[in-house]
C-alpha cells in the first residue's frame, strides 16, 4: 500500500515534466493502437477476401489451340469448307468436335486433389431442334452473324439453340446469381446426369411461344454425319424465367434472347456426339494459397499444354495486395511509434533516476531492499504509462479509421493503372473469343477489399494490454540498472 | 545490547590520481551504554569507518562485529542489518525532501513491513522526544532549520529502534548551541543502552563522549 502512495508522491512530485512525459506517450502509443488497429483490419480482411475471392479454377483447352484452328478454318474458302465437309467421315467430324474440348478423364482426375470443394463440368454448344422454332434467330442471319459463324465451321440455321450441359443445374452460376429464375418443374441433379435422363430446363417465352409445358417432349437431332435417324426426345422438367439478359460478348456464346436449354451434361454430350469430351471445369478449391499446388497437380494431370489452368489469382490480388500494403506501411508505423514510446520512457526514466540517486542512496541505507525501491519506480513507471494509454485508446478510436482509410486510398490508388494493364493487356482478345467463364463461376463480390473496417474490439484491447505491458518492462530497465547500481556509501558523501 | 568490535579494518579507494589509503588497520570497541567518538581531520577516513560499520561499505581486510556475527563474513543479510541493527545519522541530514518529517521518520519502519498505524504512532512518538511539536510533523525539510531537520534524522535512526547509533559529524551543519543539544541527545540514546559511535573533527563533542579515538590518515593515533 505505501509503495503505491510513495510512488504516485513522486509522479506530483515534478508534475510539469510528468504531464509533458504523459503527452508524449500518449501521442506515440495513439499513433502505435491506430496503427495496430489498421494492420489487425488489414490482416483480418485478407482474410475475408481470402474466403471469398481467388479460390476458383478453371480447366479448358489452351487458347492457342483455339487461335490456330481459328486461323485454319478462317484461311480456308467457302468451297474448300464445303467440300471438307461433304468428304469428312463421321469419325473425323467427331474428331473435329473434340479438338476443342478436354476428356471428362482429365477434370476428373483433377477434381480429385486434396484442395478441390466443389467440382462441375460443362459443355456447351448449339443443337438443332427440327420440330422447335427460334424466331428470334432471324435478327442473327439478317446481321451477318451466322455468316461467321460458318466460317467457323459452326452451321447455324432457325432451329438452332444452345445448350448448356453440367452436372446439376441448380448450381449453375445462371441461377444461383438470380440472373434466371426457375419458375416452373425442378432441376436436373447428379442424378439425372450420371443416369444420363434425357430432361431439360427451357426459356419461358420459348416455352409459351411454343405451347410447351413441363412433362411435354421435343425432338433434339444427334449431331452427325447425316443427322437423319439420329434424334433423341427430351422431356422438359423446368421451365425460367430470364431476368437479365446474358451478356456474353462472344461469338460462340452470343444469345441475345435467352433461349438457353440447360440440360444434363451426359445428355448434351450424346447430343453433340462427343461422350467424355467437355468444354471446360470449375472447381472452387479450399484457399487461394494453394493456387500454386492445384497448378502443379493441373499440370502434372493434363501432361501437356494443350490444356490449361486458369485461376482468380489476380483478382485476389487486386483486392489483396492494397490490403497487404497497408498492413505493412501499418507494422513499420508501428514499431516506430512504440520504439519512440519506449525511448521516451527511457529517457524520462533517465533523467528521473538521475535526479534521484541521492534518496535511492538514503532509500538503501535505512535498509530498503532494491525490490522495495524498484516497486515504488514500477508504480511510477505504470500510472504514467497507463494514463497515456488510456488518454492514446479515446484518441485511437478518432484516428484509426481515418488513417486506415488514407492509407488504403493511397496504395490502391498507386496499385490500380498497373493491374487494369496486365487484365487488358493479354487476355483480353482470348477471352472474347473464347467465351467469358465458365457457367459455374459465380460472381465475385468485389466489395471485400475497396474498404477497410477498422475496429476496436478486444483483440486490439488485448494488444494494447501486451503494449503497456512491454512498454512498462522497457521502461523499467533504466531504474532496474540504476537502483542496482547507486552505491549509498558514495552518494551519501556527496553534499 | 550489543557492542561494536572492528579489527585491523582496511579499505583503500582506487582512484586515477593512483590508491587511496581511506582506513589502514583500524581497531577499535564501541561499547553498549557508551558514546564514543571518532576525532580526526578531514581526510582521516571518519566517515569511511562509519560506512563500514554501517555495512554501507566493505572492507578491503578486517572485521566488524556486532553482537557475536561478523556483520561481512558471517552470511549476514545486510539488508535485515541496516534496517534493524544499526541507525544512520548523517552529516548533512540526507532526509527526502519530498517527505514530511513525518513520513522520514516512517520510512524505515515502512521498509521492515510495520502496519502503517503503529509506524504513525511510533514516529510521533519519536519526533515528540526530539522536541518536534506536532505543528512540524506535516512539514517538508526544507522548511525545518537545520537542527530540526537533525532531530528527524536522529528520530528516523531510531525508527527501528536499533543497537547501534552511528552519527556522522552530527554537529558539522549546526550552530555551537544546536550542536550541543543534538550530542546531548546522542548522549542519552547511549545512557539507553545503545552502542552510540559518533565521528566528529569538533573537540567539543569529543569532550562529551565517553572514550575518545583518534583518527589520522587512517591509522589510529594516540
Ligand atoms: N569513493 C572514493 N573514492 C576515492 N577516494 C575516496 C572515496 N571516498 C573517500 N575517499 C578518500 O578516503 C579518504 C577518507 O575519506 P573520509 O570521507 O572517510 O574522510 P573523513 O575523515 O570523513 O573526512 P571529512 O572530515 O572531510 O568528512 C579521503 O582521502 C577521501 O578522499
Ligand atoms: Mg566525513
Amino acid at each position: 500500500m505505501m509503495t503505491f502512495t510513495r510512488g504516485f508522491k513522486s509522479i506530483y512530485r515534478n508534475p510539469a515534466r510528468s504531464l509533458i512525459v504523459i503527452f508524449l506517450l500518449s501521442v506515440c502509443l495513439a499513433f502505435s493502437m491506430a496503427m495496430l488497429a489498421v494492420r489487425l483490419a488489414a490482416d483480418s480482411q485478407v482474410e475475408e477476401v481470402k474466403a471469398r475471392v481467388g479460390n476458383y479454377a478453371e480447366v479448358k483447352v489452351s487458347s492457342n489451340v483455339f487461335f490456330s484452328r481459328y486461323f485454319a478454318e478462317s484461311g480456308k474458302s467457302e468451297k474448300e469448307r464445303q467440300r471438307e465437309q461433304e468428304t469428312m467421315t463421321e469419325q473425323e467430324a467427331r474428331q473435329k468436335r473434340e479438338e476443342t474440348l478436354i476428356p471428362e478423364s482429365i477434370t476428373d482426375e483433377v477434381s480429385r486433389s486434396e484442395h478441390v470443394r466443389t467440382y462441375d463440368k460443362f459443355l456447351t454448344t448449339d443443337i438443332v431442334l427440327p420440330e422447335l422454332e427460334n424466331t428470334n434467330l432471324q435478327m442473327v442471319f439478317e446481321s451477318g452473324l451466322a455468316k461467321e459463324a460458318s466460317r467457323l465451321g459452326i452451321q447455324v440455321t432457325m432451329n438452332t439453340f444452345p445448350f448448356t450441359g453440367n452436372t446439376d443445374a441448380a448450381s449453375l452460376s445462371d441461377f444461383r446469381d438470380g440472373k434466371k429464375v426457375l419458375v416452373e418443374g425442378r432441376y436436373y441433379d447428379y442424378f439425372d446426369f450420371s443416369a444420363a435422363n434425357p430432361v431439360v430446363l427451357i426459356e419461358k417465352n420459348l416455352a409459351d411461344k411454343n405451347q410447351l409445358r413441363t412433362g411435354d417432349t421435343v425432338v433434339a437431332r444427334i449431331k452427325d454425319k447425316t443427322g437423319r435417324e439420329a434424334e433423341k426426345e427430351l422431356t422438359i422438367i423446368g421451365i425460367y424465367e430470364t431476368k437479365e439478359a446474358e451478356s456474353s460478348q462472344n461469338l460462340l456464346g452470343f444469345n441475345p434472347f435467352g433461349n438457353r436449354f440447360y440440360a444434363p451434361l451426359s445428355v448434351v454430350q450424346e447430343l453433340n456426339n462427343t461422350p467424355g469430351f467437355v468444354d471446360d471445369a470449375s472447381y472452387y478449391f479450399d484457399n487461394v494459397d494453394n493456387t500454386n499446388a492445384l497448378l502443379a497437380e493441373f499440370r502434372a494431370i493434363s501432361g501437356s499444354d494443350r490444356y490449361e489452368m486458369t485461376t482468380d489469382l489476380v483478382d485476389y490480388q487486386t483486392l489483396a495486395d492494397p490490403l497487404a500494403k497497408v498492413g505493412n506501411t501499418s507494422s513499420i508505423g508501428l514499431w516506430g511509434s512504440l520504439g519512440a514510446c519506449v525511448l521516451i520512457l527511457l529517457l524520462s526514466m533517465l533523467l528521473i533516476v538521475r535526479g534521484r540517486v541521492k534518496e535511492l542512496g538514503v532509500f538503501k541505507a535505512v535498509g530498503a531492499a532494491d525490490r522495495q525501491i524498484l516497486a515504488q519506480l514500477a508504480v511510477e513507471v505504470v500510472v504514467l504509462c497507463l494514463v497515456a494509454v488510456i488518454i492514446a485508446s479515446a484518441a485511437t478510436a478518432a484516428l484509426g479509421q481515418s488513417l486506415g482509410n488514407w492509407l488504403l486510398s493511397e496504395n490502391i490508388r498507386t496499385e490500380a493503372p498497373e493491374q487494369n494493364q496486365k487484365q487488358d493487356g493479354g487476355q483480353g482478345m482470348m477471352r472474347q473469343f473464347q467465351g467469358g467463364g465458365s457457367p459455374g463461376r459465380l460472381a465475385s463480390d468485389s466489395s471485400v477489399g475497396n474498404q477497410i473496417k477498422v475496429l476496436f474490439g478486444n483483440e486490439l484491447f488485448l494488444y494494447a494490454c501486451l503494449i503497456l505491458l512491454g512498454v512498462c518492462l522497457t521502461g523499467m530497465v533504466i531504474p532496474v540498472v540504476g537502483v542496482v547500481r547507486v552505491r549509498p556509501a558514495r552518494v551519501l558523501r556527496m553534499e | 545490547m550489543n557492542g561494536v568490535e572492528v579489527r585491523d579494518l582496511t579499505k583503500r579507494y582506487r582512484t586515477r590520481g593512483g590508491e587511496v589509503i581511506a582506513l589502514d588497520g583500524v581497531s577499535l570497541d564501541a561499547q553498549p551504554g557508551r558514546m564514543t567518538a571518532v576525532v580526526g581531520p578531514s581526510g582521516s577516513g571518519k566517515t569511511t569507518l562509519l560506512y563500514i560499520v554501517g555495512s554501507l561499505e566493505a572492507p578491503d581486510a578486517g572485521s566488524v562485529r556486532v553482537g557475536e556475527r561478523d556483520i561481512f563474513s558471517s552470511g549476514l543479510n545486510l539488508v535485515d542489518y541496516r534496517r534493524k541493527t544499526v541507525g544512520f545519522v548523517f552529516q548533512f541530514f540526507n532526509l527526502v525532501n519530498t517527505y514530511t518529517a513525518l513520513e522520514n521518520v516512517m520510512l524505515p519502519m515502512a521498509m521492515t513491513g510495520v502496519a502503517r498505524s503503529e509506524q504513525k504512532r511510533r514516529a510521533r512518538e519519536l519526533l515528540e522526544r526530539m522536541g518536534i511539536g506536532p505543528e512540524r510533523w506535516n512539514h517538508r525539510p526544507t522548511r525545518l532549520s537545520g537542527g530540526e531537520q537533525q532531530r528527524v534524522a536522529i528520530a528516523r535512526a531510531l525508527a527501528n529502534d536499533p543497537q547501534v547509533i552511528l552519527a556522522d559529524e552530527p554537529t558539522g551543519n549546526l550552530d555551537s548551541g544546536t550542536g550541543k543539544i543534538i550530542v546531548e541527545i546522542l548522549r542519552e540514546l547511549s545512557r539507553e543502552g545503545r552502542c552510540v559511535l559518533v565521528a566528529t573533527h569538533d573537540e567539543n563533542v569529543a569532550g562529551l563522549s565517553d572514550s575518545v579515538a583518534h583518527l589520522k590518515d587512517g591509522r589510529l593515533v594516540g
